[in-house]
């Protein structure tokens, strides 16, 4: 755990806003909340820490993309999930010459959302064909697009699931 | 000059060695099956496409009473379920039970889903066909026709 | 996939050597595009996506359990811990309680796939260096634990067998009394693969000291799995966050000293035999018990949830974020060889174009996956 501890200590003093999470419940120990700025900053503050690079992403909402940084380290469990918003044009700092790994990551997000990362050398499509460079497969639709707080966990909230209504279907089958 | 010696030394040895193995199997049974003239017997819990169940041994009735679950919940859409209303019959008749097999992933989720156990994979395993409509199966008519 | 390549070549005496996407070294539709100076691959250039099939948004695009068939399509070689991955996120997102026993069988189905991924992985690599008998022998291995695989879960490979709650289907006394009779065979056949392969002098010669990989190139590219391991850092996802019932057995993680070629290799059969262990203790453990908690249909709540775990390949990271309905808003697939890779360029610049192809054949690499 000291290694937790030493990672908590020294995002906050580098004045991340940083919280342990229930890693019961979501899977990593900490999250971080980050603005636009400052990822650089925390990817090298990871990357001082020793920790590797789990994955890059993005999710479409409202106002625009948040962007998603996962990191986890070899030594000890410690799993930490950053978010951070990407600006209106949806552009965002750049982290490939930081981390390397983040590269095909990056692209991947600008392929499937049309994040920006600025200051990547290298935006060409990766997995998506080039004619469909600009099909953006993940974009929500506007009915189905939600607002950031509508995925985010209320904290202190009832963990527990909804059971969904069963159908009238459903009903006369389990007669 | 001496490395060089070894070199041959080792390299011979691991040759000799692996070669030992290869002699091995040759006078080991032989494994493989000369599938189309020779046959292994394929255990009979093998997913293969979807089938109604009869009703039971002697009644080739089917168990299926229409309720639409299957088909709803096909993460493919390859099961299309109709039926109507007859008189003097409780509930729904079956009239279409379309089965399209080229979709179908073998998930189990219809199987699954049937609260009356209506369906179950068969363990067909061999099939092979010159177009896609022949995949397409009318499992009511394969009901009857065993 | 981008057909235009980022070289541009002024300097006669290099040109540009596409190899794939039907390479055989290749292992699937990956085509890497190569700068060449006469035999050395002076740049390299990994063009993905001939196999792009867009999972993600087919997550997106139906309610979760519709997504179960899918799990088990991106790596065909190791589909299991593919499923396991995606019904334990669930599971945790929903705070389903999973019965031992199901659990139990978890372990062991999963870690029979990994057995049958390695003797796969170990063969097709000995048959990029040029040797053709070694597949031939972990094809019958193989198909020893595809049979007994096939009696419980009805599939051979792109199995759909776990189930949030539990797996489908109880394991019999035929399927342990299989399992029991295929670790005792094995283990008589694992000297063997040593004497046919390791102990070879062409095979070291063509492995040692091969694409060496640092433990911090590891770390800014993600590198994990055996191809980590293999450069002498024990991570395990199975021991660093231990998932399902894993810490109740003991096991070793096998770590190679180089970094080399040859240590990946290395460290693939000597997890045989840690899967091998863990399938016994799981057996002998075994206890009795339902397999299947009755699954409650439910709306996936408001937040972002992840799950990891060790598949054959490395670190597998299910990432979902469910705005409250009971189709995930989003679900991010993090696959181990997409990272793997990604390395591979930095591994390889200034490498003879034999090398290259013995240090991505180490790498393990399922095209399918990476491609999603
Ligand atoms: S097995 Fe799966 S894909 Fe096939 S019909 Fe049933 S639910 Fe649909
Ligand atoms: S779920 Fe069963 S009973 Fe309902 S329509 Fe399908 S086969 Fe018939």
């Amino acid at each position: 755990m000291s290694l937790m501890k030493n990672t908590l200590d020294i995002l906050k003093s580098g004045s991340f806003d940083v919280a342990e999470s229930d890693y019961k419940k979501c899977g990593y120990h900490l999250e971080v909340k980050l603005t636009e700025s400052q990822v650089r900053d925390f990817a090298q503050a990871m990357l001082d820490c020793g920790f590797y690079i789990d994955f890059v992403s993005a999710v479409h909402v409202t106002p625009c993309f948040q962007v998603v940084y996962q990191f986890a380290h070899f030594d000890e469990a410690c799993r930490i999930n950053a978010k951070a918003m990407a600006n209106a044009q949806g552009e965002i700092p750049t982290i490939c010459d930081i981390y390397h790994g983040a590269n095909w990551h990056e692209r991947e997000t600008h392929d499937f959302y049309g994040v920006v990362f600025t200051g990547h050398a290298d935006l060409r499509t990766l997995l998506l064909s080039e004619e469909d460079a600009d099909l953006k497969p993940l974009l929500k639709h506007a009915d189905k697009l939600v607002n950031v707080e509508t995925i985010t966990r209320k904290s202190g909230g009832d963990a527990e699931m909804k059971p969904v209504k069963k159908t009238k279907e459903e009903q006369t089958a389990a007669e | 000059m001496s490395g060089y010696f070894r070199d041959i030394y080792t390299g011979g040895k691991s040759l000799l060695i692996g070669l030992g193995v290869t002699f091995k199997a040759i006078i080991k049974p032989v494994v493989t099956v000369q599938y189309p003239r020779e046959k292994i017997d394929v255990t009979p819990n093998i997913r293969g496409h979807i089938e109604l169940v009869r009703f039971d041994e002697n009644d080739s009735r089917h168990n299926c009473l229409v309720c639409g679950m299957c088909a709803k919940n096909c993460p493919c859409g390859c099961l299309t379920v109709e039926g109507e209303k007859r008189e003097g019959v409780k509930g729904k008749v079956l009239t279409v039970f379309d089965y399209d097999f080229t979709k179908c992933s073998l998930c189990g989720i219809c199987v699954e889903s049937c609260s009356r156990t209506a369906l179950t994979f068969s363990s067909e395993y061999e099939l092979a066909g010159f177009s896609r409509q022949e995949f397409h199966f009318d499992l009511i008519k394969r009901l009857e026709g065993k | 996939m981008s057909t235009m390549t980022k070289f541009e070549t002024t300097d006669k005496h290099r040109f540009l050597l596409n190899m794939g996407p039907q390479h055989p070294a290749t292992h699937g539709v990956l085509r890497v595009i190569l700068e060449m100076d006469g035999e050395y691959a002076m740049g390299i250039d990994p063009v993905l996506g001939y196999g792009h099939r867009m999972q993600e948004k087919m997550a997106e695009s139906r309610t979760w359990p519709g997504f179960y068939p899918n799990t088990g399509r991106m790596d065909y070689v190791g589909a299991m811990p593919f499923n396991h991955g995606y019904v334990a996120l669930i599971e945790r997102m929903a705070g389903i309680e999973v019965p031992e026993r199901a659990e139990y069988i978890r372990v062991i189905t999963s870690e029979m796939n990994r057995i049958a991924s390695h003797l796969l992985g170990i063969g097709a690599y000995v048959l990029d260096l040029g040797a053709f008998t070694p597949i031939l022998y972990a094809f019958d291995d193989r198909e020893d634990i595809l049979d007994a695989l096939e009696d419980i879960t009805g599939s051979r490979l792109t199995y759909c067998y776990y189930r949030v709650g539990g797996v489908l289907k109880d394991i019999d006394d035929t399927f342990i009394k299989r399992t029991r009779a295929f670790i005792e065979n094995f283990r008589k056949r694992i000297p063997m693969y040593n004497d046919l392969v390791t102990g070879n002098v062409i095979f070291i010669k063509r492995t040692e000291g091969v694409g060496i990989i640092t433990a911090d190139m590891a770390r800014r590219y993600g590198a994990t799995g055996p191809t980590l391991r293999g450069s002498g850092i024990a991570y395990d996802i199975r021991k660093s966050e231990p998932y399902s019932v894993y810490s109740h057995f003991d096991f070793d993680i096998p770590t190679g000293k180089n970094g080399d070629s040859l240590d990946r290799y290395y460290v693939r059969i000597c997890e045989l035999e840690q899967s091998l262990r863990i399938i016994e203790q799981a057996l002998d453990k075994l206890p009795d018990g339902p397999v299947l908690a009755k699954p409650k249909r439910a709306k996936l709540q408001e937040g972002d949830c992840s799950f990891s775990v060790e598949t054959a390949r490395g670190v597998l990271t299910y990432y979902l974020v469910g705005d409250g309905s009971e189709v995930p808003y989003k679900l991010k697939i993090r696959v181990p060889s997409y990272s793997n890779l990604s390395l591979l360029e930095e591994m390889c610049t200034g490498m003879l174009i034999a090398d290259l192809v013995s240090a991505m054949g180490s790498l393990d690499l399922v095209i399918p996956e990476i491609d999603r």
